[in-house]
C-alpha cells in the first residue's frame, strides 16, 4: 500500500504527535508498505529518508500555547505537488483541524483520508469557532480515529462525529531490555525478576523520577516539590531525579535548600538515557495537573517495569488499567501524592507487583498491535481501485456529472 | 429617497449574497459527502467480499473439521451470492456470516487472517454508516430539500448487520 502521512508540527522540535508519526512510519515501512512522510522542519538534512519537507516552522500562538506549525501559499503549493506526486492509497492526516500542513493536506485532498485526533482539550474556543469553515473538509475523512476517550470526547464537543479508539503506540521492547536494544523474551522476565529484588533492597536509598519539561505547570513538577518536604519527613533517603528540557532555577527558587539538595536535575536525555533512567527508578511520578489525552510516558514506564505513581486524570487512569497496573492521587493534591507516595515506596510486595503488571499492560500499546489496528482502519476505508487525488476544483465536479456517473460504475466494478 | 433607494438595494443584495453562499456551502458539503459515501460504501463492499473469500480459503486450508468447513462454506456462499443494493436479504445473509463464524470460530486467535477480515468488516460498516448520518444530516435540512439541492440521488440508509466480534478495534467506544 501506498501511504501518505501527514504531521502538522516541527518533526525536529520533541513532541507527542511526532514522535508517534515517525514511529507508525517506521512500524509501516516495517511492515513492508510505502510511505511517505509531509512534515514542517527546520533542517532538511535531519529528516529521515522516507520524511518530505513541506516548508519551514513558525512559531505562532495558537490555542493558548505556542505551537510551531507550517503555513501560507508557499507551504500550500509543497502540499499540493506532494499530493499529485504520491499517487497515494490512503493519506493518514494528523490532528486534521490544526493550521498547518495538516489543514492544507485535508483542503486539498480528495479520496480516502483516515485522520487521527490527538489532542483533548476541554474548552478549545478556536475550534469550535472555526469549525463551520473547516466542516465541508472535515466531511471528507472516511475513517476517524482519536487516540484516547479523551481525545474522542473533544471530537465529539466540538466537531461532531464518531471515532474508533487507536491509541499511541510504544515499542515495549526497547524499554524492557538492557541498554535500550530489542532483547528477548527471556532477558525480558530476567530483568522483571531482577527489578523485582531491586525493589524488595529495603536499604537502598530509593531514586524517584519526573520526566517531562518540567518548567510547564501542567506538567506538574510544583505539586511534586511541594510533596517533598512530607516525604523526606518520613523517608530522609529519597532521591528525586528530574529529566527534560529546561532551566532548574524557574522551578527551584522557592524549594528550601535541603529538599534541593535531594532534587538532581539531567536535563534532556537521549532515548537510551531515558530507558536507562526508568529501569533504575523505584517509582515514576507523573504529577500532571491537566490537559492530557494520552499518557505515552506511562506506558513507556511501565514498559521498563518502574511502578507508576501518577495523578488520577480520565488518560491516566485509563492507561493505568483504572488504578491496577499503577497507583493514582488525587490531582494537584500534595499531601495525597507524599501519602501514596510514602504508602507504595514503603509496600515492597505492592511495587514488585506493579513491575510485574507494568509490562503486561505495556503489551496493549505496543506498536505490533497498535499498527495492526491502524492498518485495518486503512483497509476498511479503500474502495478497490480508489487512491487520493488532488481536489479538483468544486465547480468543476459539479458540472461534470457525466464523469462522476463513470466513475461510480468504475468503482462499483 | 435616491439615499433610501441605495439602502434598499444594498440590502437586497447582501441578503441575495448570503443566500447564495450558503446555498453554494450546503452544496459543496453535499457534493463531499456524496463522494465519501460512494467511496466508504465501496470499501465495504470490498471487505464484506474480502472476508466471504478469506473464509473459503480457511475452510480449504486451515484444518478444520468437514462439519465446520461445510457449514463456513455454505455462509460465504450466501454472502458472496448478494451484490450491489444493500436489501433485508443481503444483510441477513452477512448477519448469518458473522453468526455462524463466531460459532465455528470461536477463538479467533489461531486463526490471524480471518480475524483481521472481520475487525475490517466491521470498521467499514461503521465509518460508512458514519458517512451515511452525516449525509443524512446535511439532507433534511429544510433549505436543501425544498431547492432539491441533492438532486434526484436517494436519501442513503444505514446498513445493519450483526458484525460483533471479539478483540477488535471496533469493539471499542460506541
Amino acid at each position: 500500500m501506498r501511504i501518505g502521512l501527514v504531521n502538522p508540527y516541527a518533526l525536529d522540535t520533541p513532541g507527542g504527535v511526532q514522535a508517534h508519526v515517525v514511529d507508525l512510519a517506521d512500524y509501516l515501512l516495517g511492515a513492508g508498505h510505502e510511505v511517505s512522510l509531509l512534515t514542517p522542519a527546520d533542517a532538511e538534512d535531519d529528516l529521515p529518508p522516507y520524511a518530505v519537507c513541506a516548508g519551514r516552522a513558525v512559531a505562532v500562538p495558537y490555542n493558548g500555547s505556542v505551537a510551531r506549525l507550517a503555513f501560507g501559499p508557499a507551504v500550500s503549493a509543497r502540499v499540493r505537488e506532494w499530493l499529485d506526486a504520491g499517487d497515494f492509497d490512503v493519506v493518514h492526516i494528523h490532528e486534521p483541524a490544526s493550521p498547518s500542513v495538516s489543514l492544507l493536506a485535508l483542503w486539498a485532498a480528495s479520496g480516502p483520508i483516515v485522520a487521527t485526533f490527538h489532542s483533548s482539550q476541554a474548552k478549545s474556543r478556536s475550534l469550535r469557532l472555526a469549525a463551520p469553515m473547516l466542516q465541508p473538509s472535515l466531511d471528507k475523512i472516511s475513517g476517524r480515529i482519536a487516540v484516547s476517550a479523551q481525545a474522542h470526547g473533544t471530537v465529539l464537543r466540538q466537531l461532531g462525529g464518531q471515532c474508533v479508539i487507536v491509541p499511541n503506540g510504544v515499542d515495549v521492547a526497547r524499554f524492557s531490555a538492557p541498554d535500550g536494544e530489542a532483547g528477548s523474551e527471556a532477558a525480558r522476565s530476567a530483568h522483571a525478576s531482577g527489578h523485582a529484588a531491586e525493589l524488595a533492597d529495603v536499604e537502598r536509598p530509593a531514586t524517584i523520577v519526573f520526566l517531562g519539561r518540567f518548567t510547564e505547570p501542567r506538567k506538574g513538577l510544583p505539586v511534586l516539590l511541594q510533596a517533598l518536604p512530607r516525604v523526606l519527613d518520613r523517608m530522609p533517603g529519597v532521591r528525586l531525579v528530574v529529566a527534560g528540557p529546561g532551566d532548574r532555577n524557574e522551578v527551584m527558587d522557592r524549594v528550601p535548600a535541603w529538599v534541593a539538595a535531594r532534587c538532581e536535575f539531567t536535563g534532556a536525555l537521549t532515548e537510551v538515557e531515558k530507558v536507562a533512567l526508568l529501569r533504575r527508578a523505584d517509582v515514576y511520578i507523573a504529577p500532571n495537573t491537566g490537559g492530557e489525552s494520552f499518557g505515552i510516558i506511562l506506558v513507556e514506564a511501565m514498559a521498563a517495569a518502574a511502578p507508576v505513581l501518577a495523578a488520577d486524570l480520565p488518560a491516566f487512569r485509563e492507561v493505568l488499567d483504572g488504578g491496577r497496573a499503577g497507583e493514582l492521587f488525587a490531582v494537584a493534591d500534595p499531601a495525597g501524592l507524599a501519602d501514596a507516595l510514602v504508602g507504595l515506596l514503603g509496600d515492597h510486595r505492592r511495587r514488585a507487583e506493579l513491575a510485574r503488571l507494568g509490562p503486561a499492560r505495556a503489551q496493549r500499546y505496543d506498536w505490533s498491535r497498535v499498527g495492526r489496528e491502524v492498518l485495518a482502519v486503512y483497509d476498511s476505508v479503500r474502495p478497490p481501485g480508489g487512491q487520493v487525488h488532488r481536489r479538483p476544483s468544486s465547480l468543476r465536479r459539479l458540472s461534470d456529472t457525466r464523469g462522476r456517473a463513470t466513475h461510480a460504475r468504475e468503482v462499483q466494478r | 429617497m435616491t439615499a433610501l433607494t441605495v439602502a434598499v438595494v444594498t440590502g437586497v443584495l447582501a441578503v441575495l449574497l448570503a443566500v447564495g453562499w450558503y446555498l453554494s456551502y450546503a452544496a459543496v458539503r453535499l457534493d463531499r459527502l456524496h463522494t465519501r459515501l460512494e467511496a466508504t460504501a465501496a470499501a465495504l463492499d470490498a471487505q464484506v467480499v474480502r472476508r466471504a473469500e478469506c473464509a473459503i480459503e480457511t475452510a480449504y486450508a486451515r484444518g478444520l473439521d468437514p462439519a465446520s468447513a461445510t457449514l463456513l462454506l455454505d455462509a460465504a456462499r450466501g454472502s458472496l451470492d448478494h451484490d450491489g443494493p444493500w436489501t433485508r436479504e443481503r444483510q441477513a445473509s452477512e448477519s448469518a456470516m458473522t453468526r455462524l463464524m463466531r460459532v465455528v470460530l470461536p477463538e479467533p486467535g489461531n486463526f490471524p487472517e480471518i480475524h483481521e477480515c472481520a475487525v475490517r468488516v466491521r470498521l467499514a460498516r461503521r465509518f460508512h454508516n458514519e458517512a451515511v448520518e452525516q449525509t443524512r444530516r446535511v439532507r433534511q435540512r429544510p433549505v436543501v430539500r425544498v431547492l432539491r439541492l441533492a438532486g434526484h440521488t436517494e436519501l442513503p440508509e444505514r446498513v445493519e448487520f450483526d458484525d460483533d466480534w471479539p478483540d477488535g478495534i471496533g469493539a471499542q467506544a460506541a
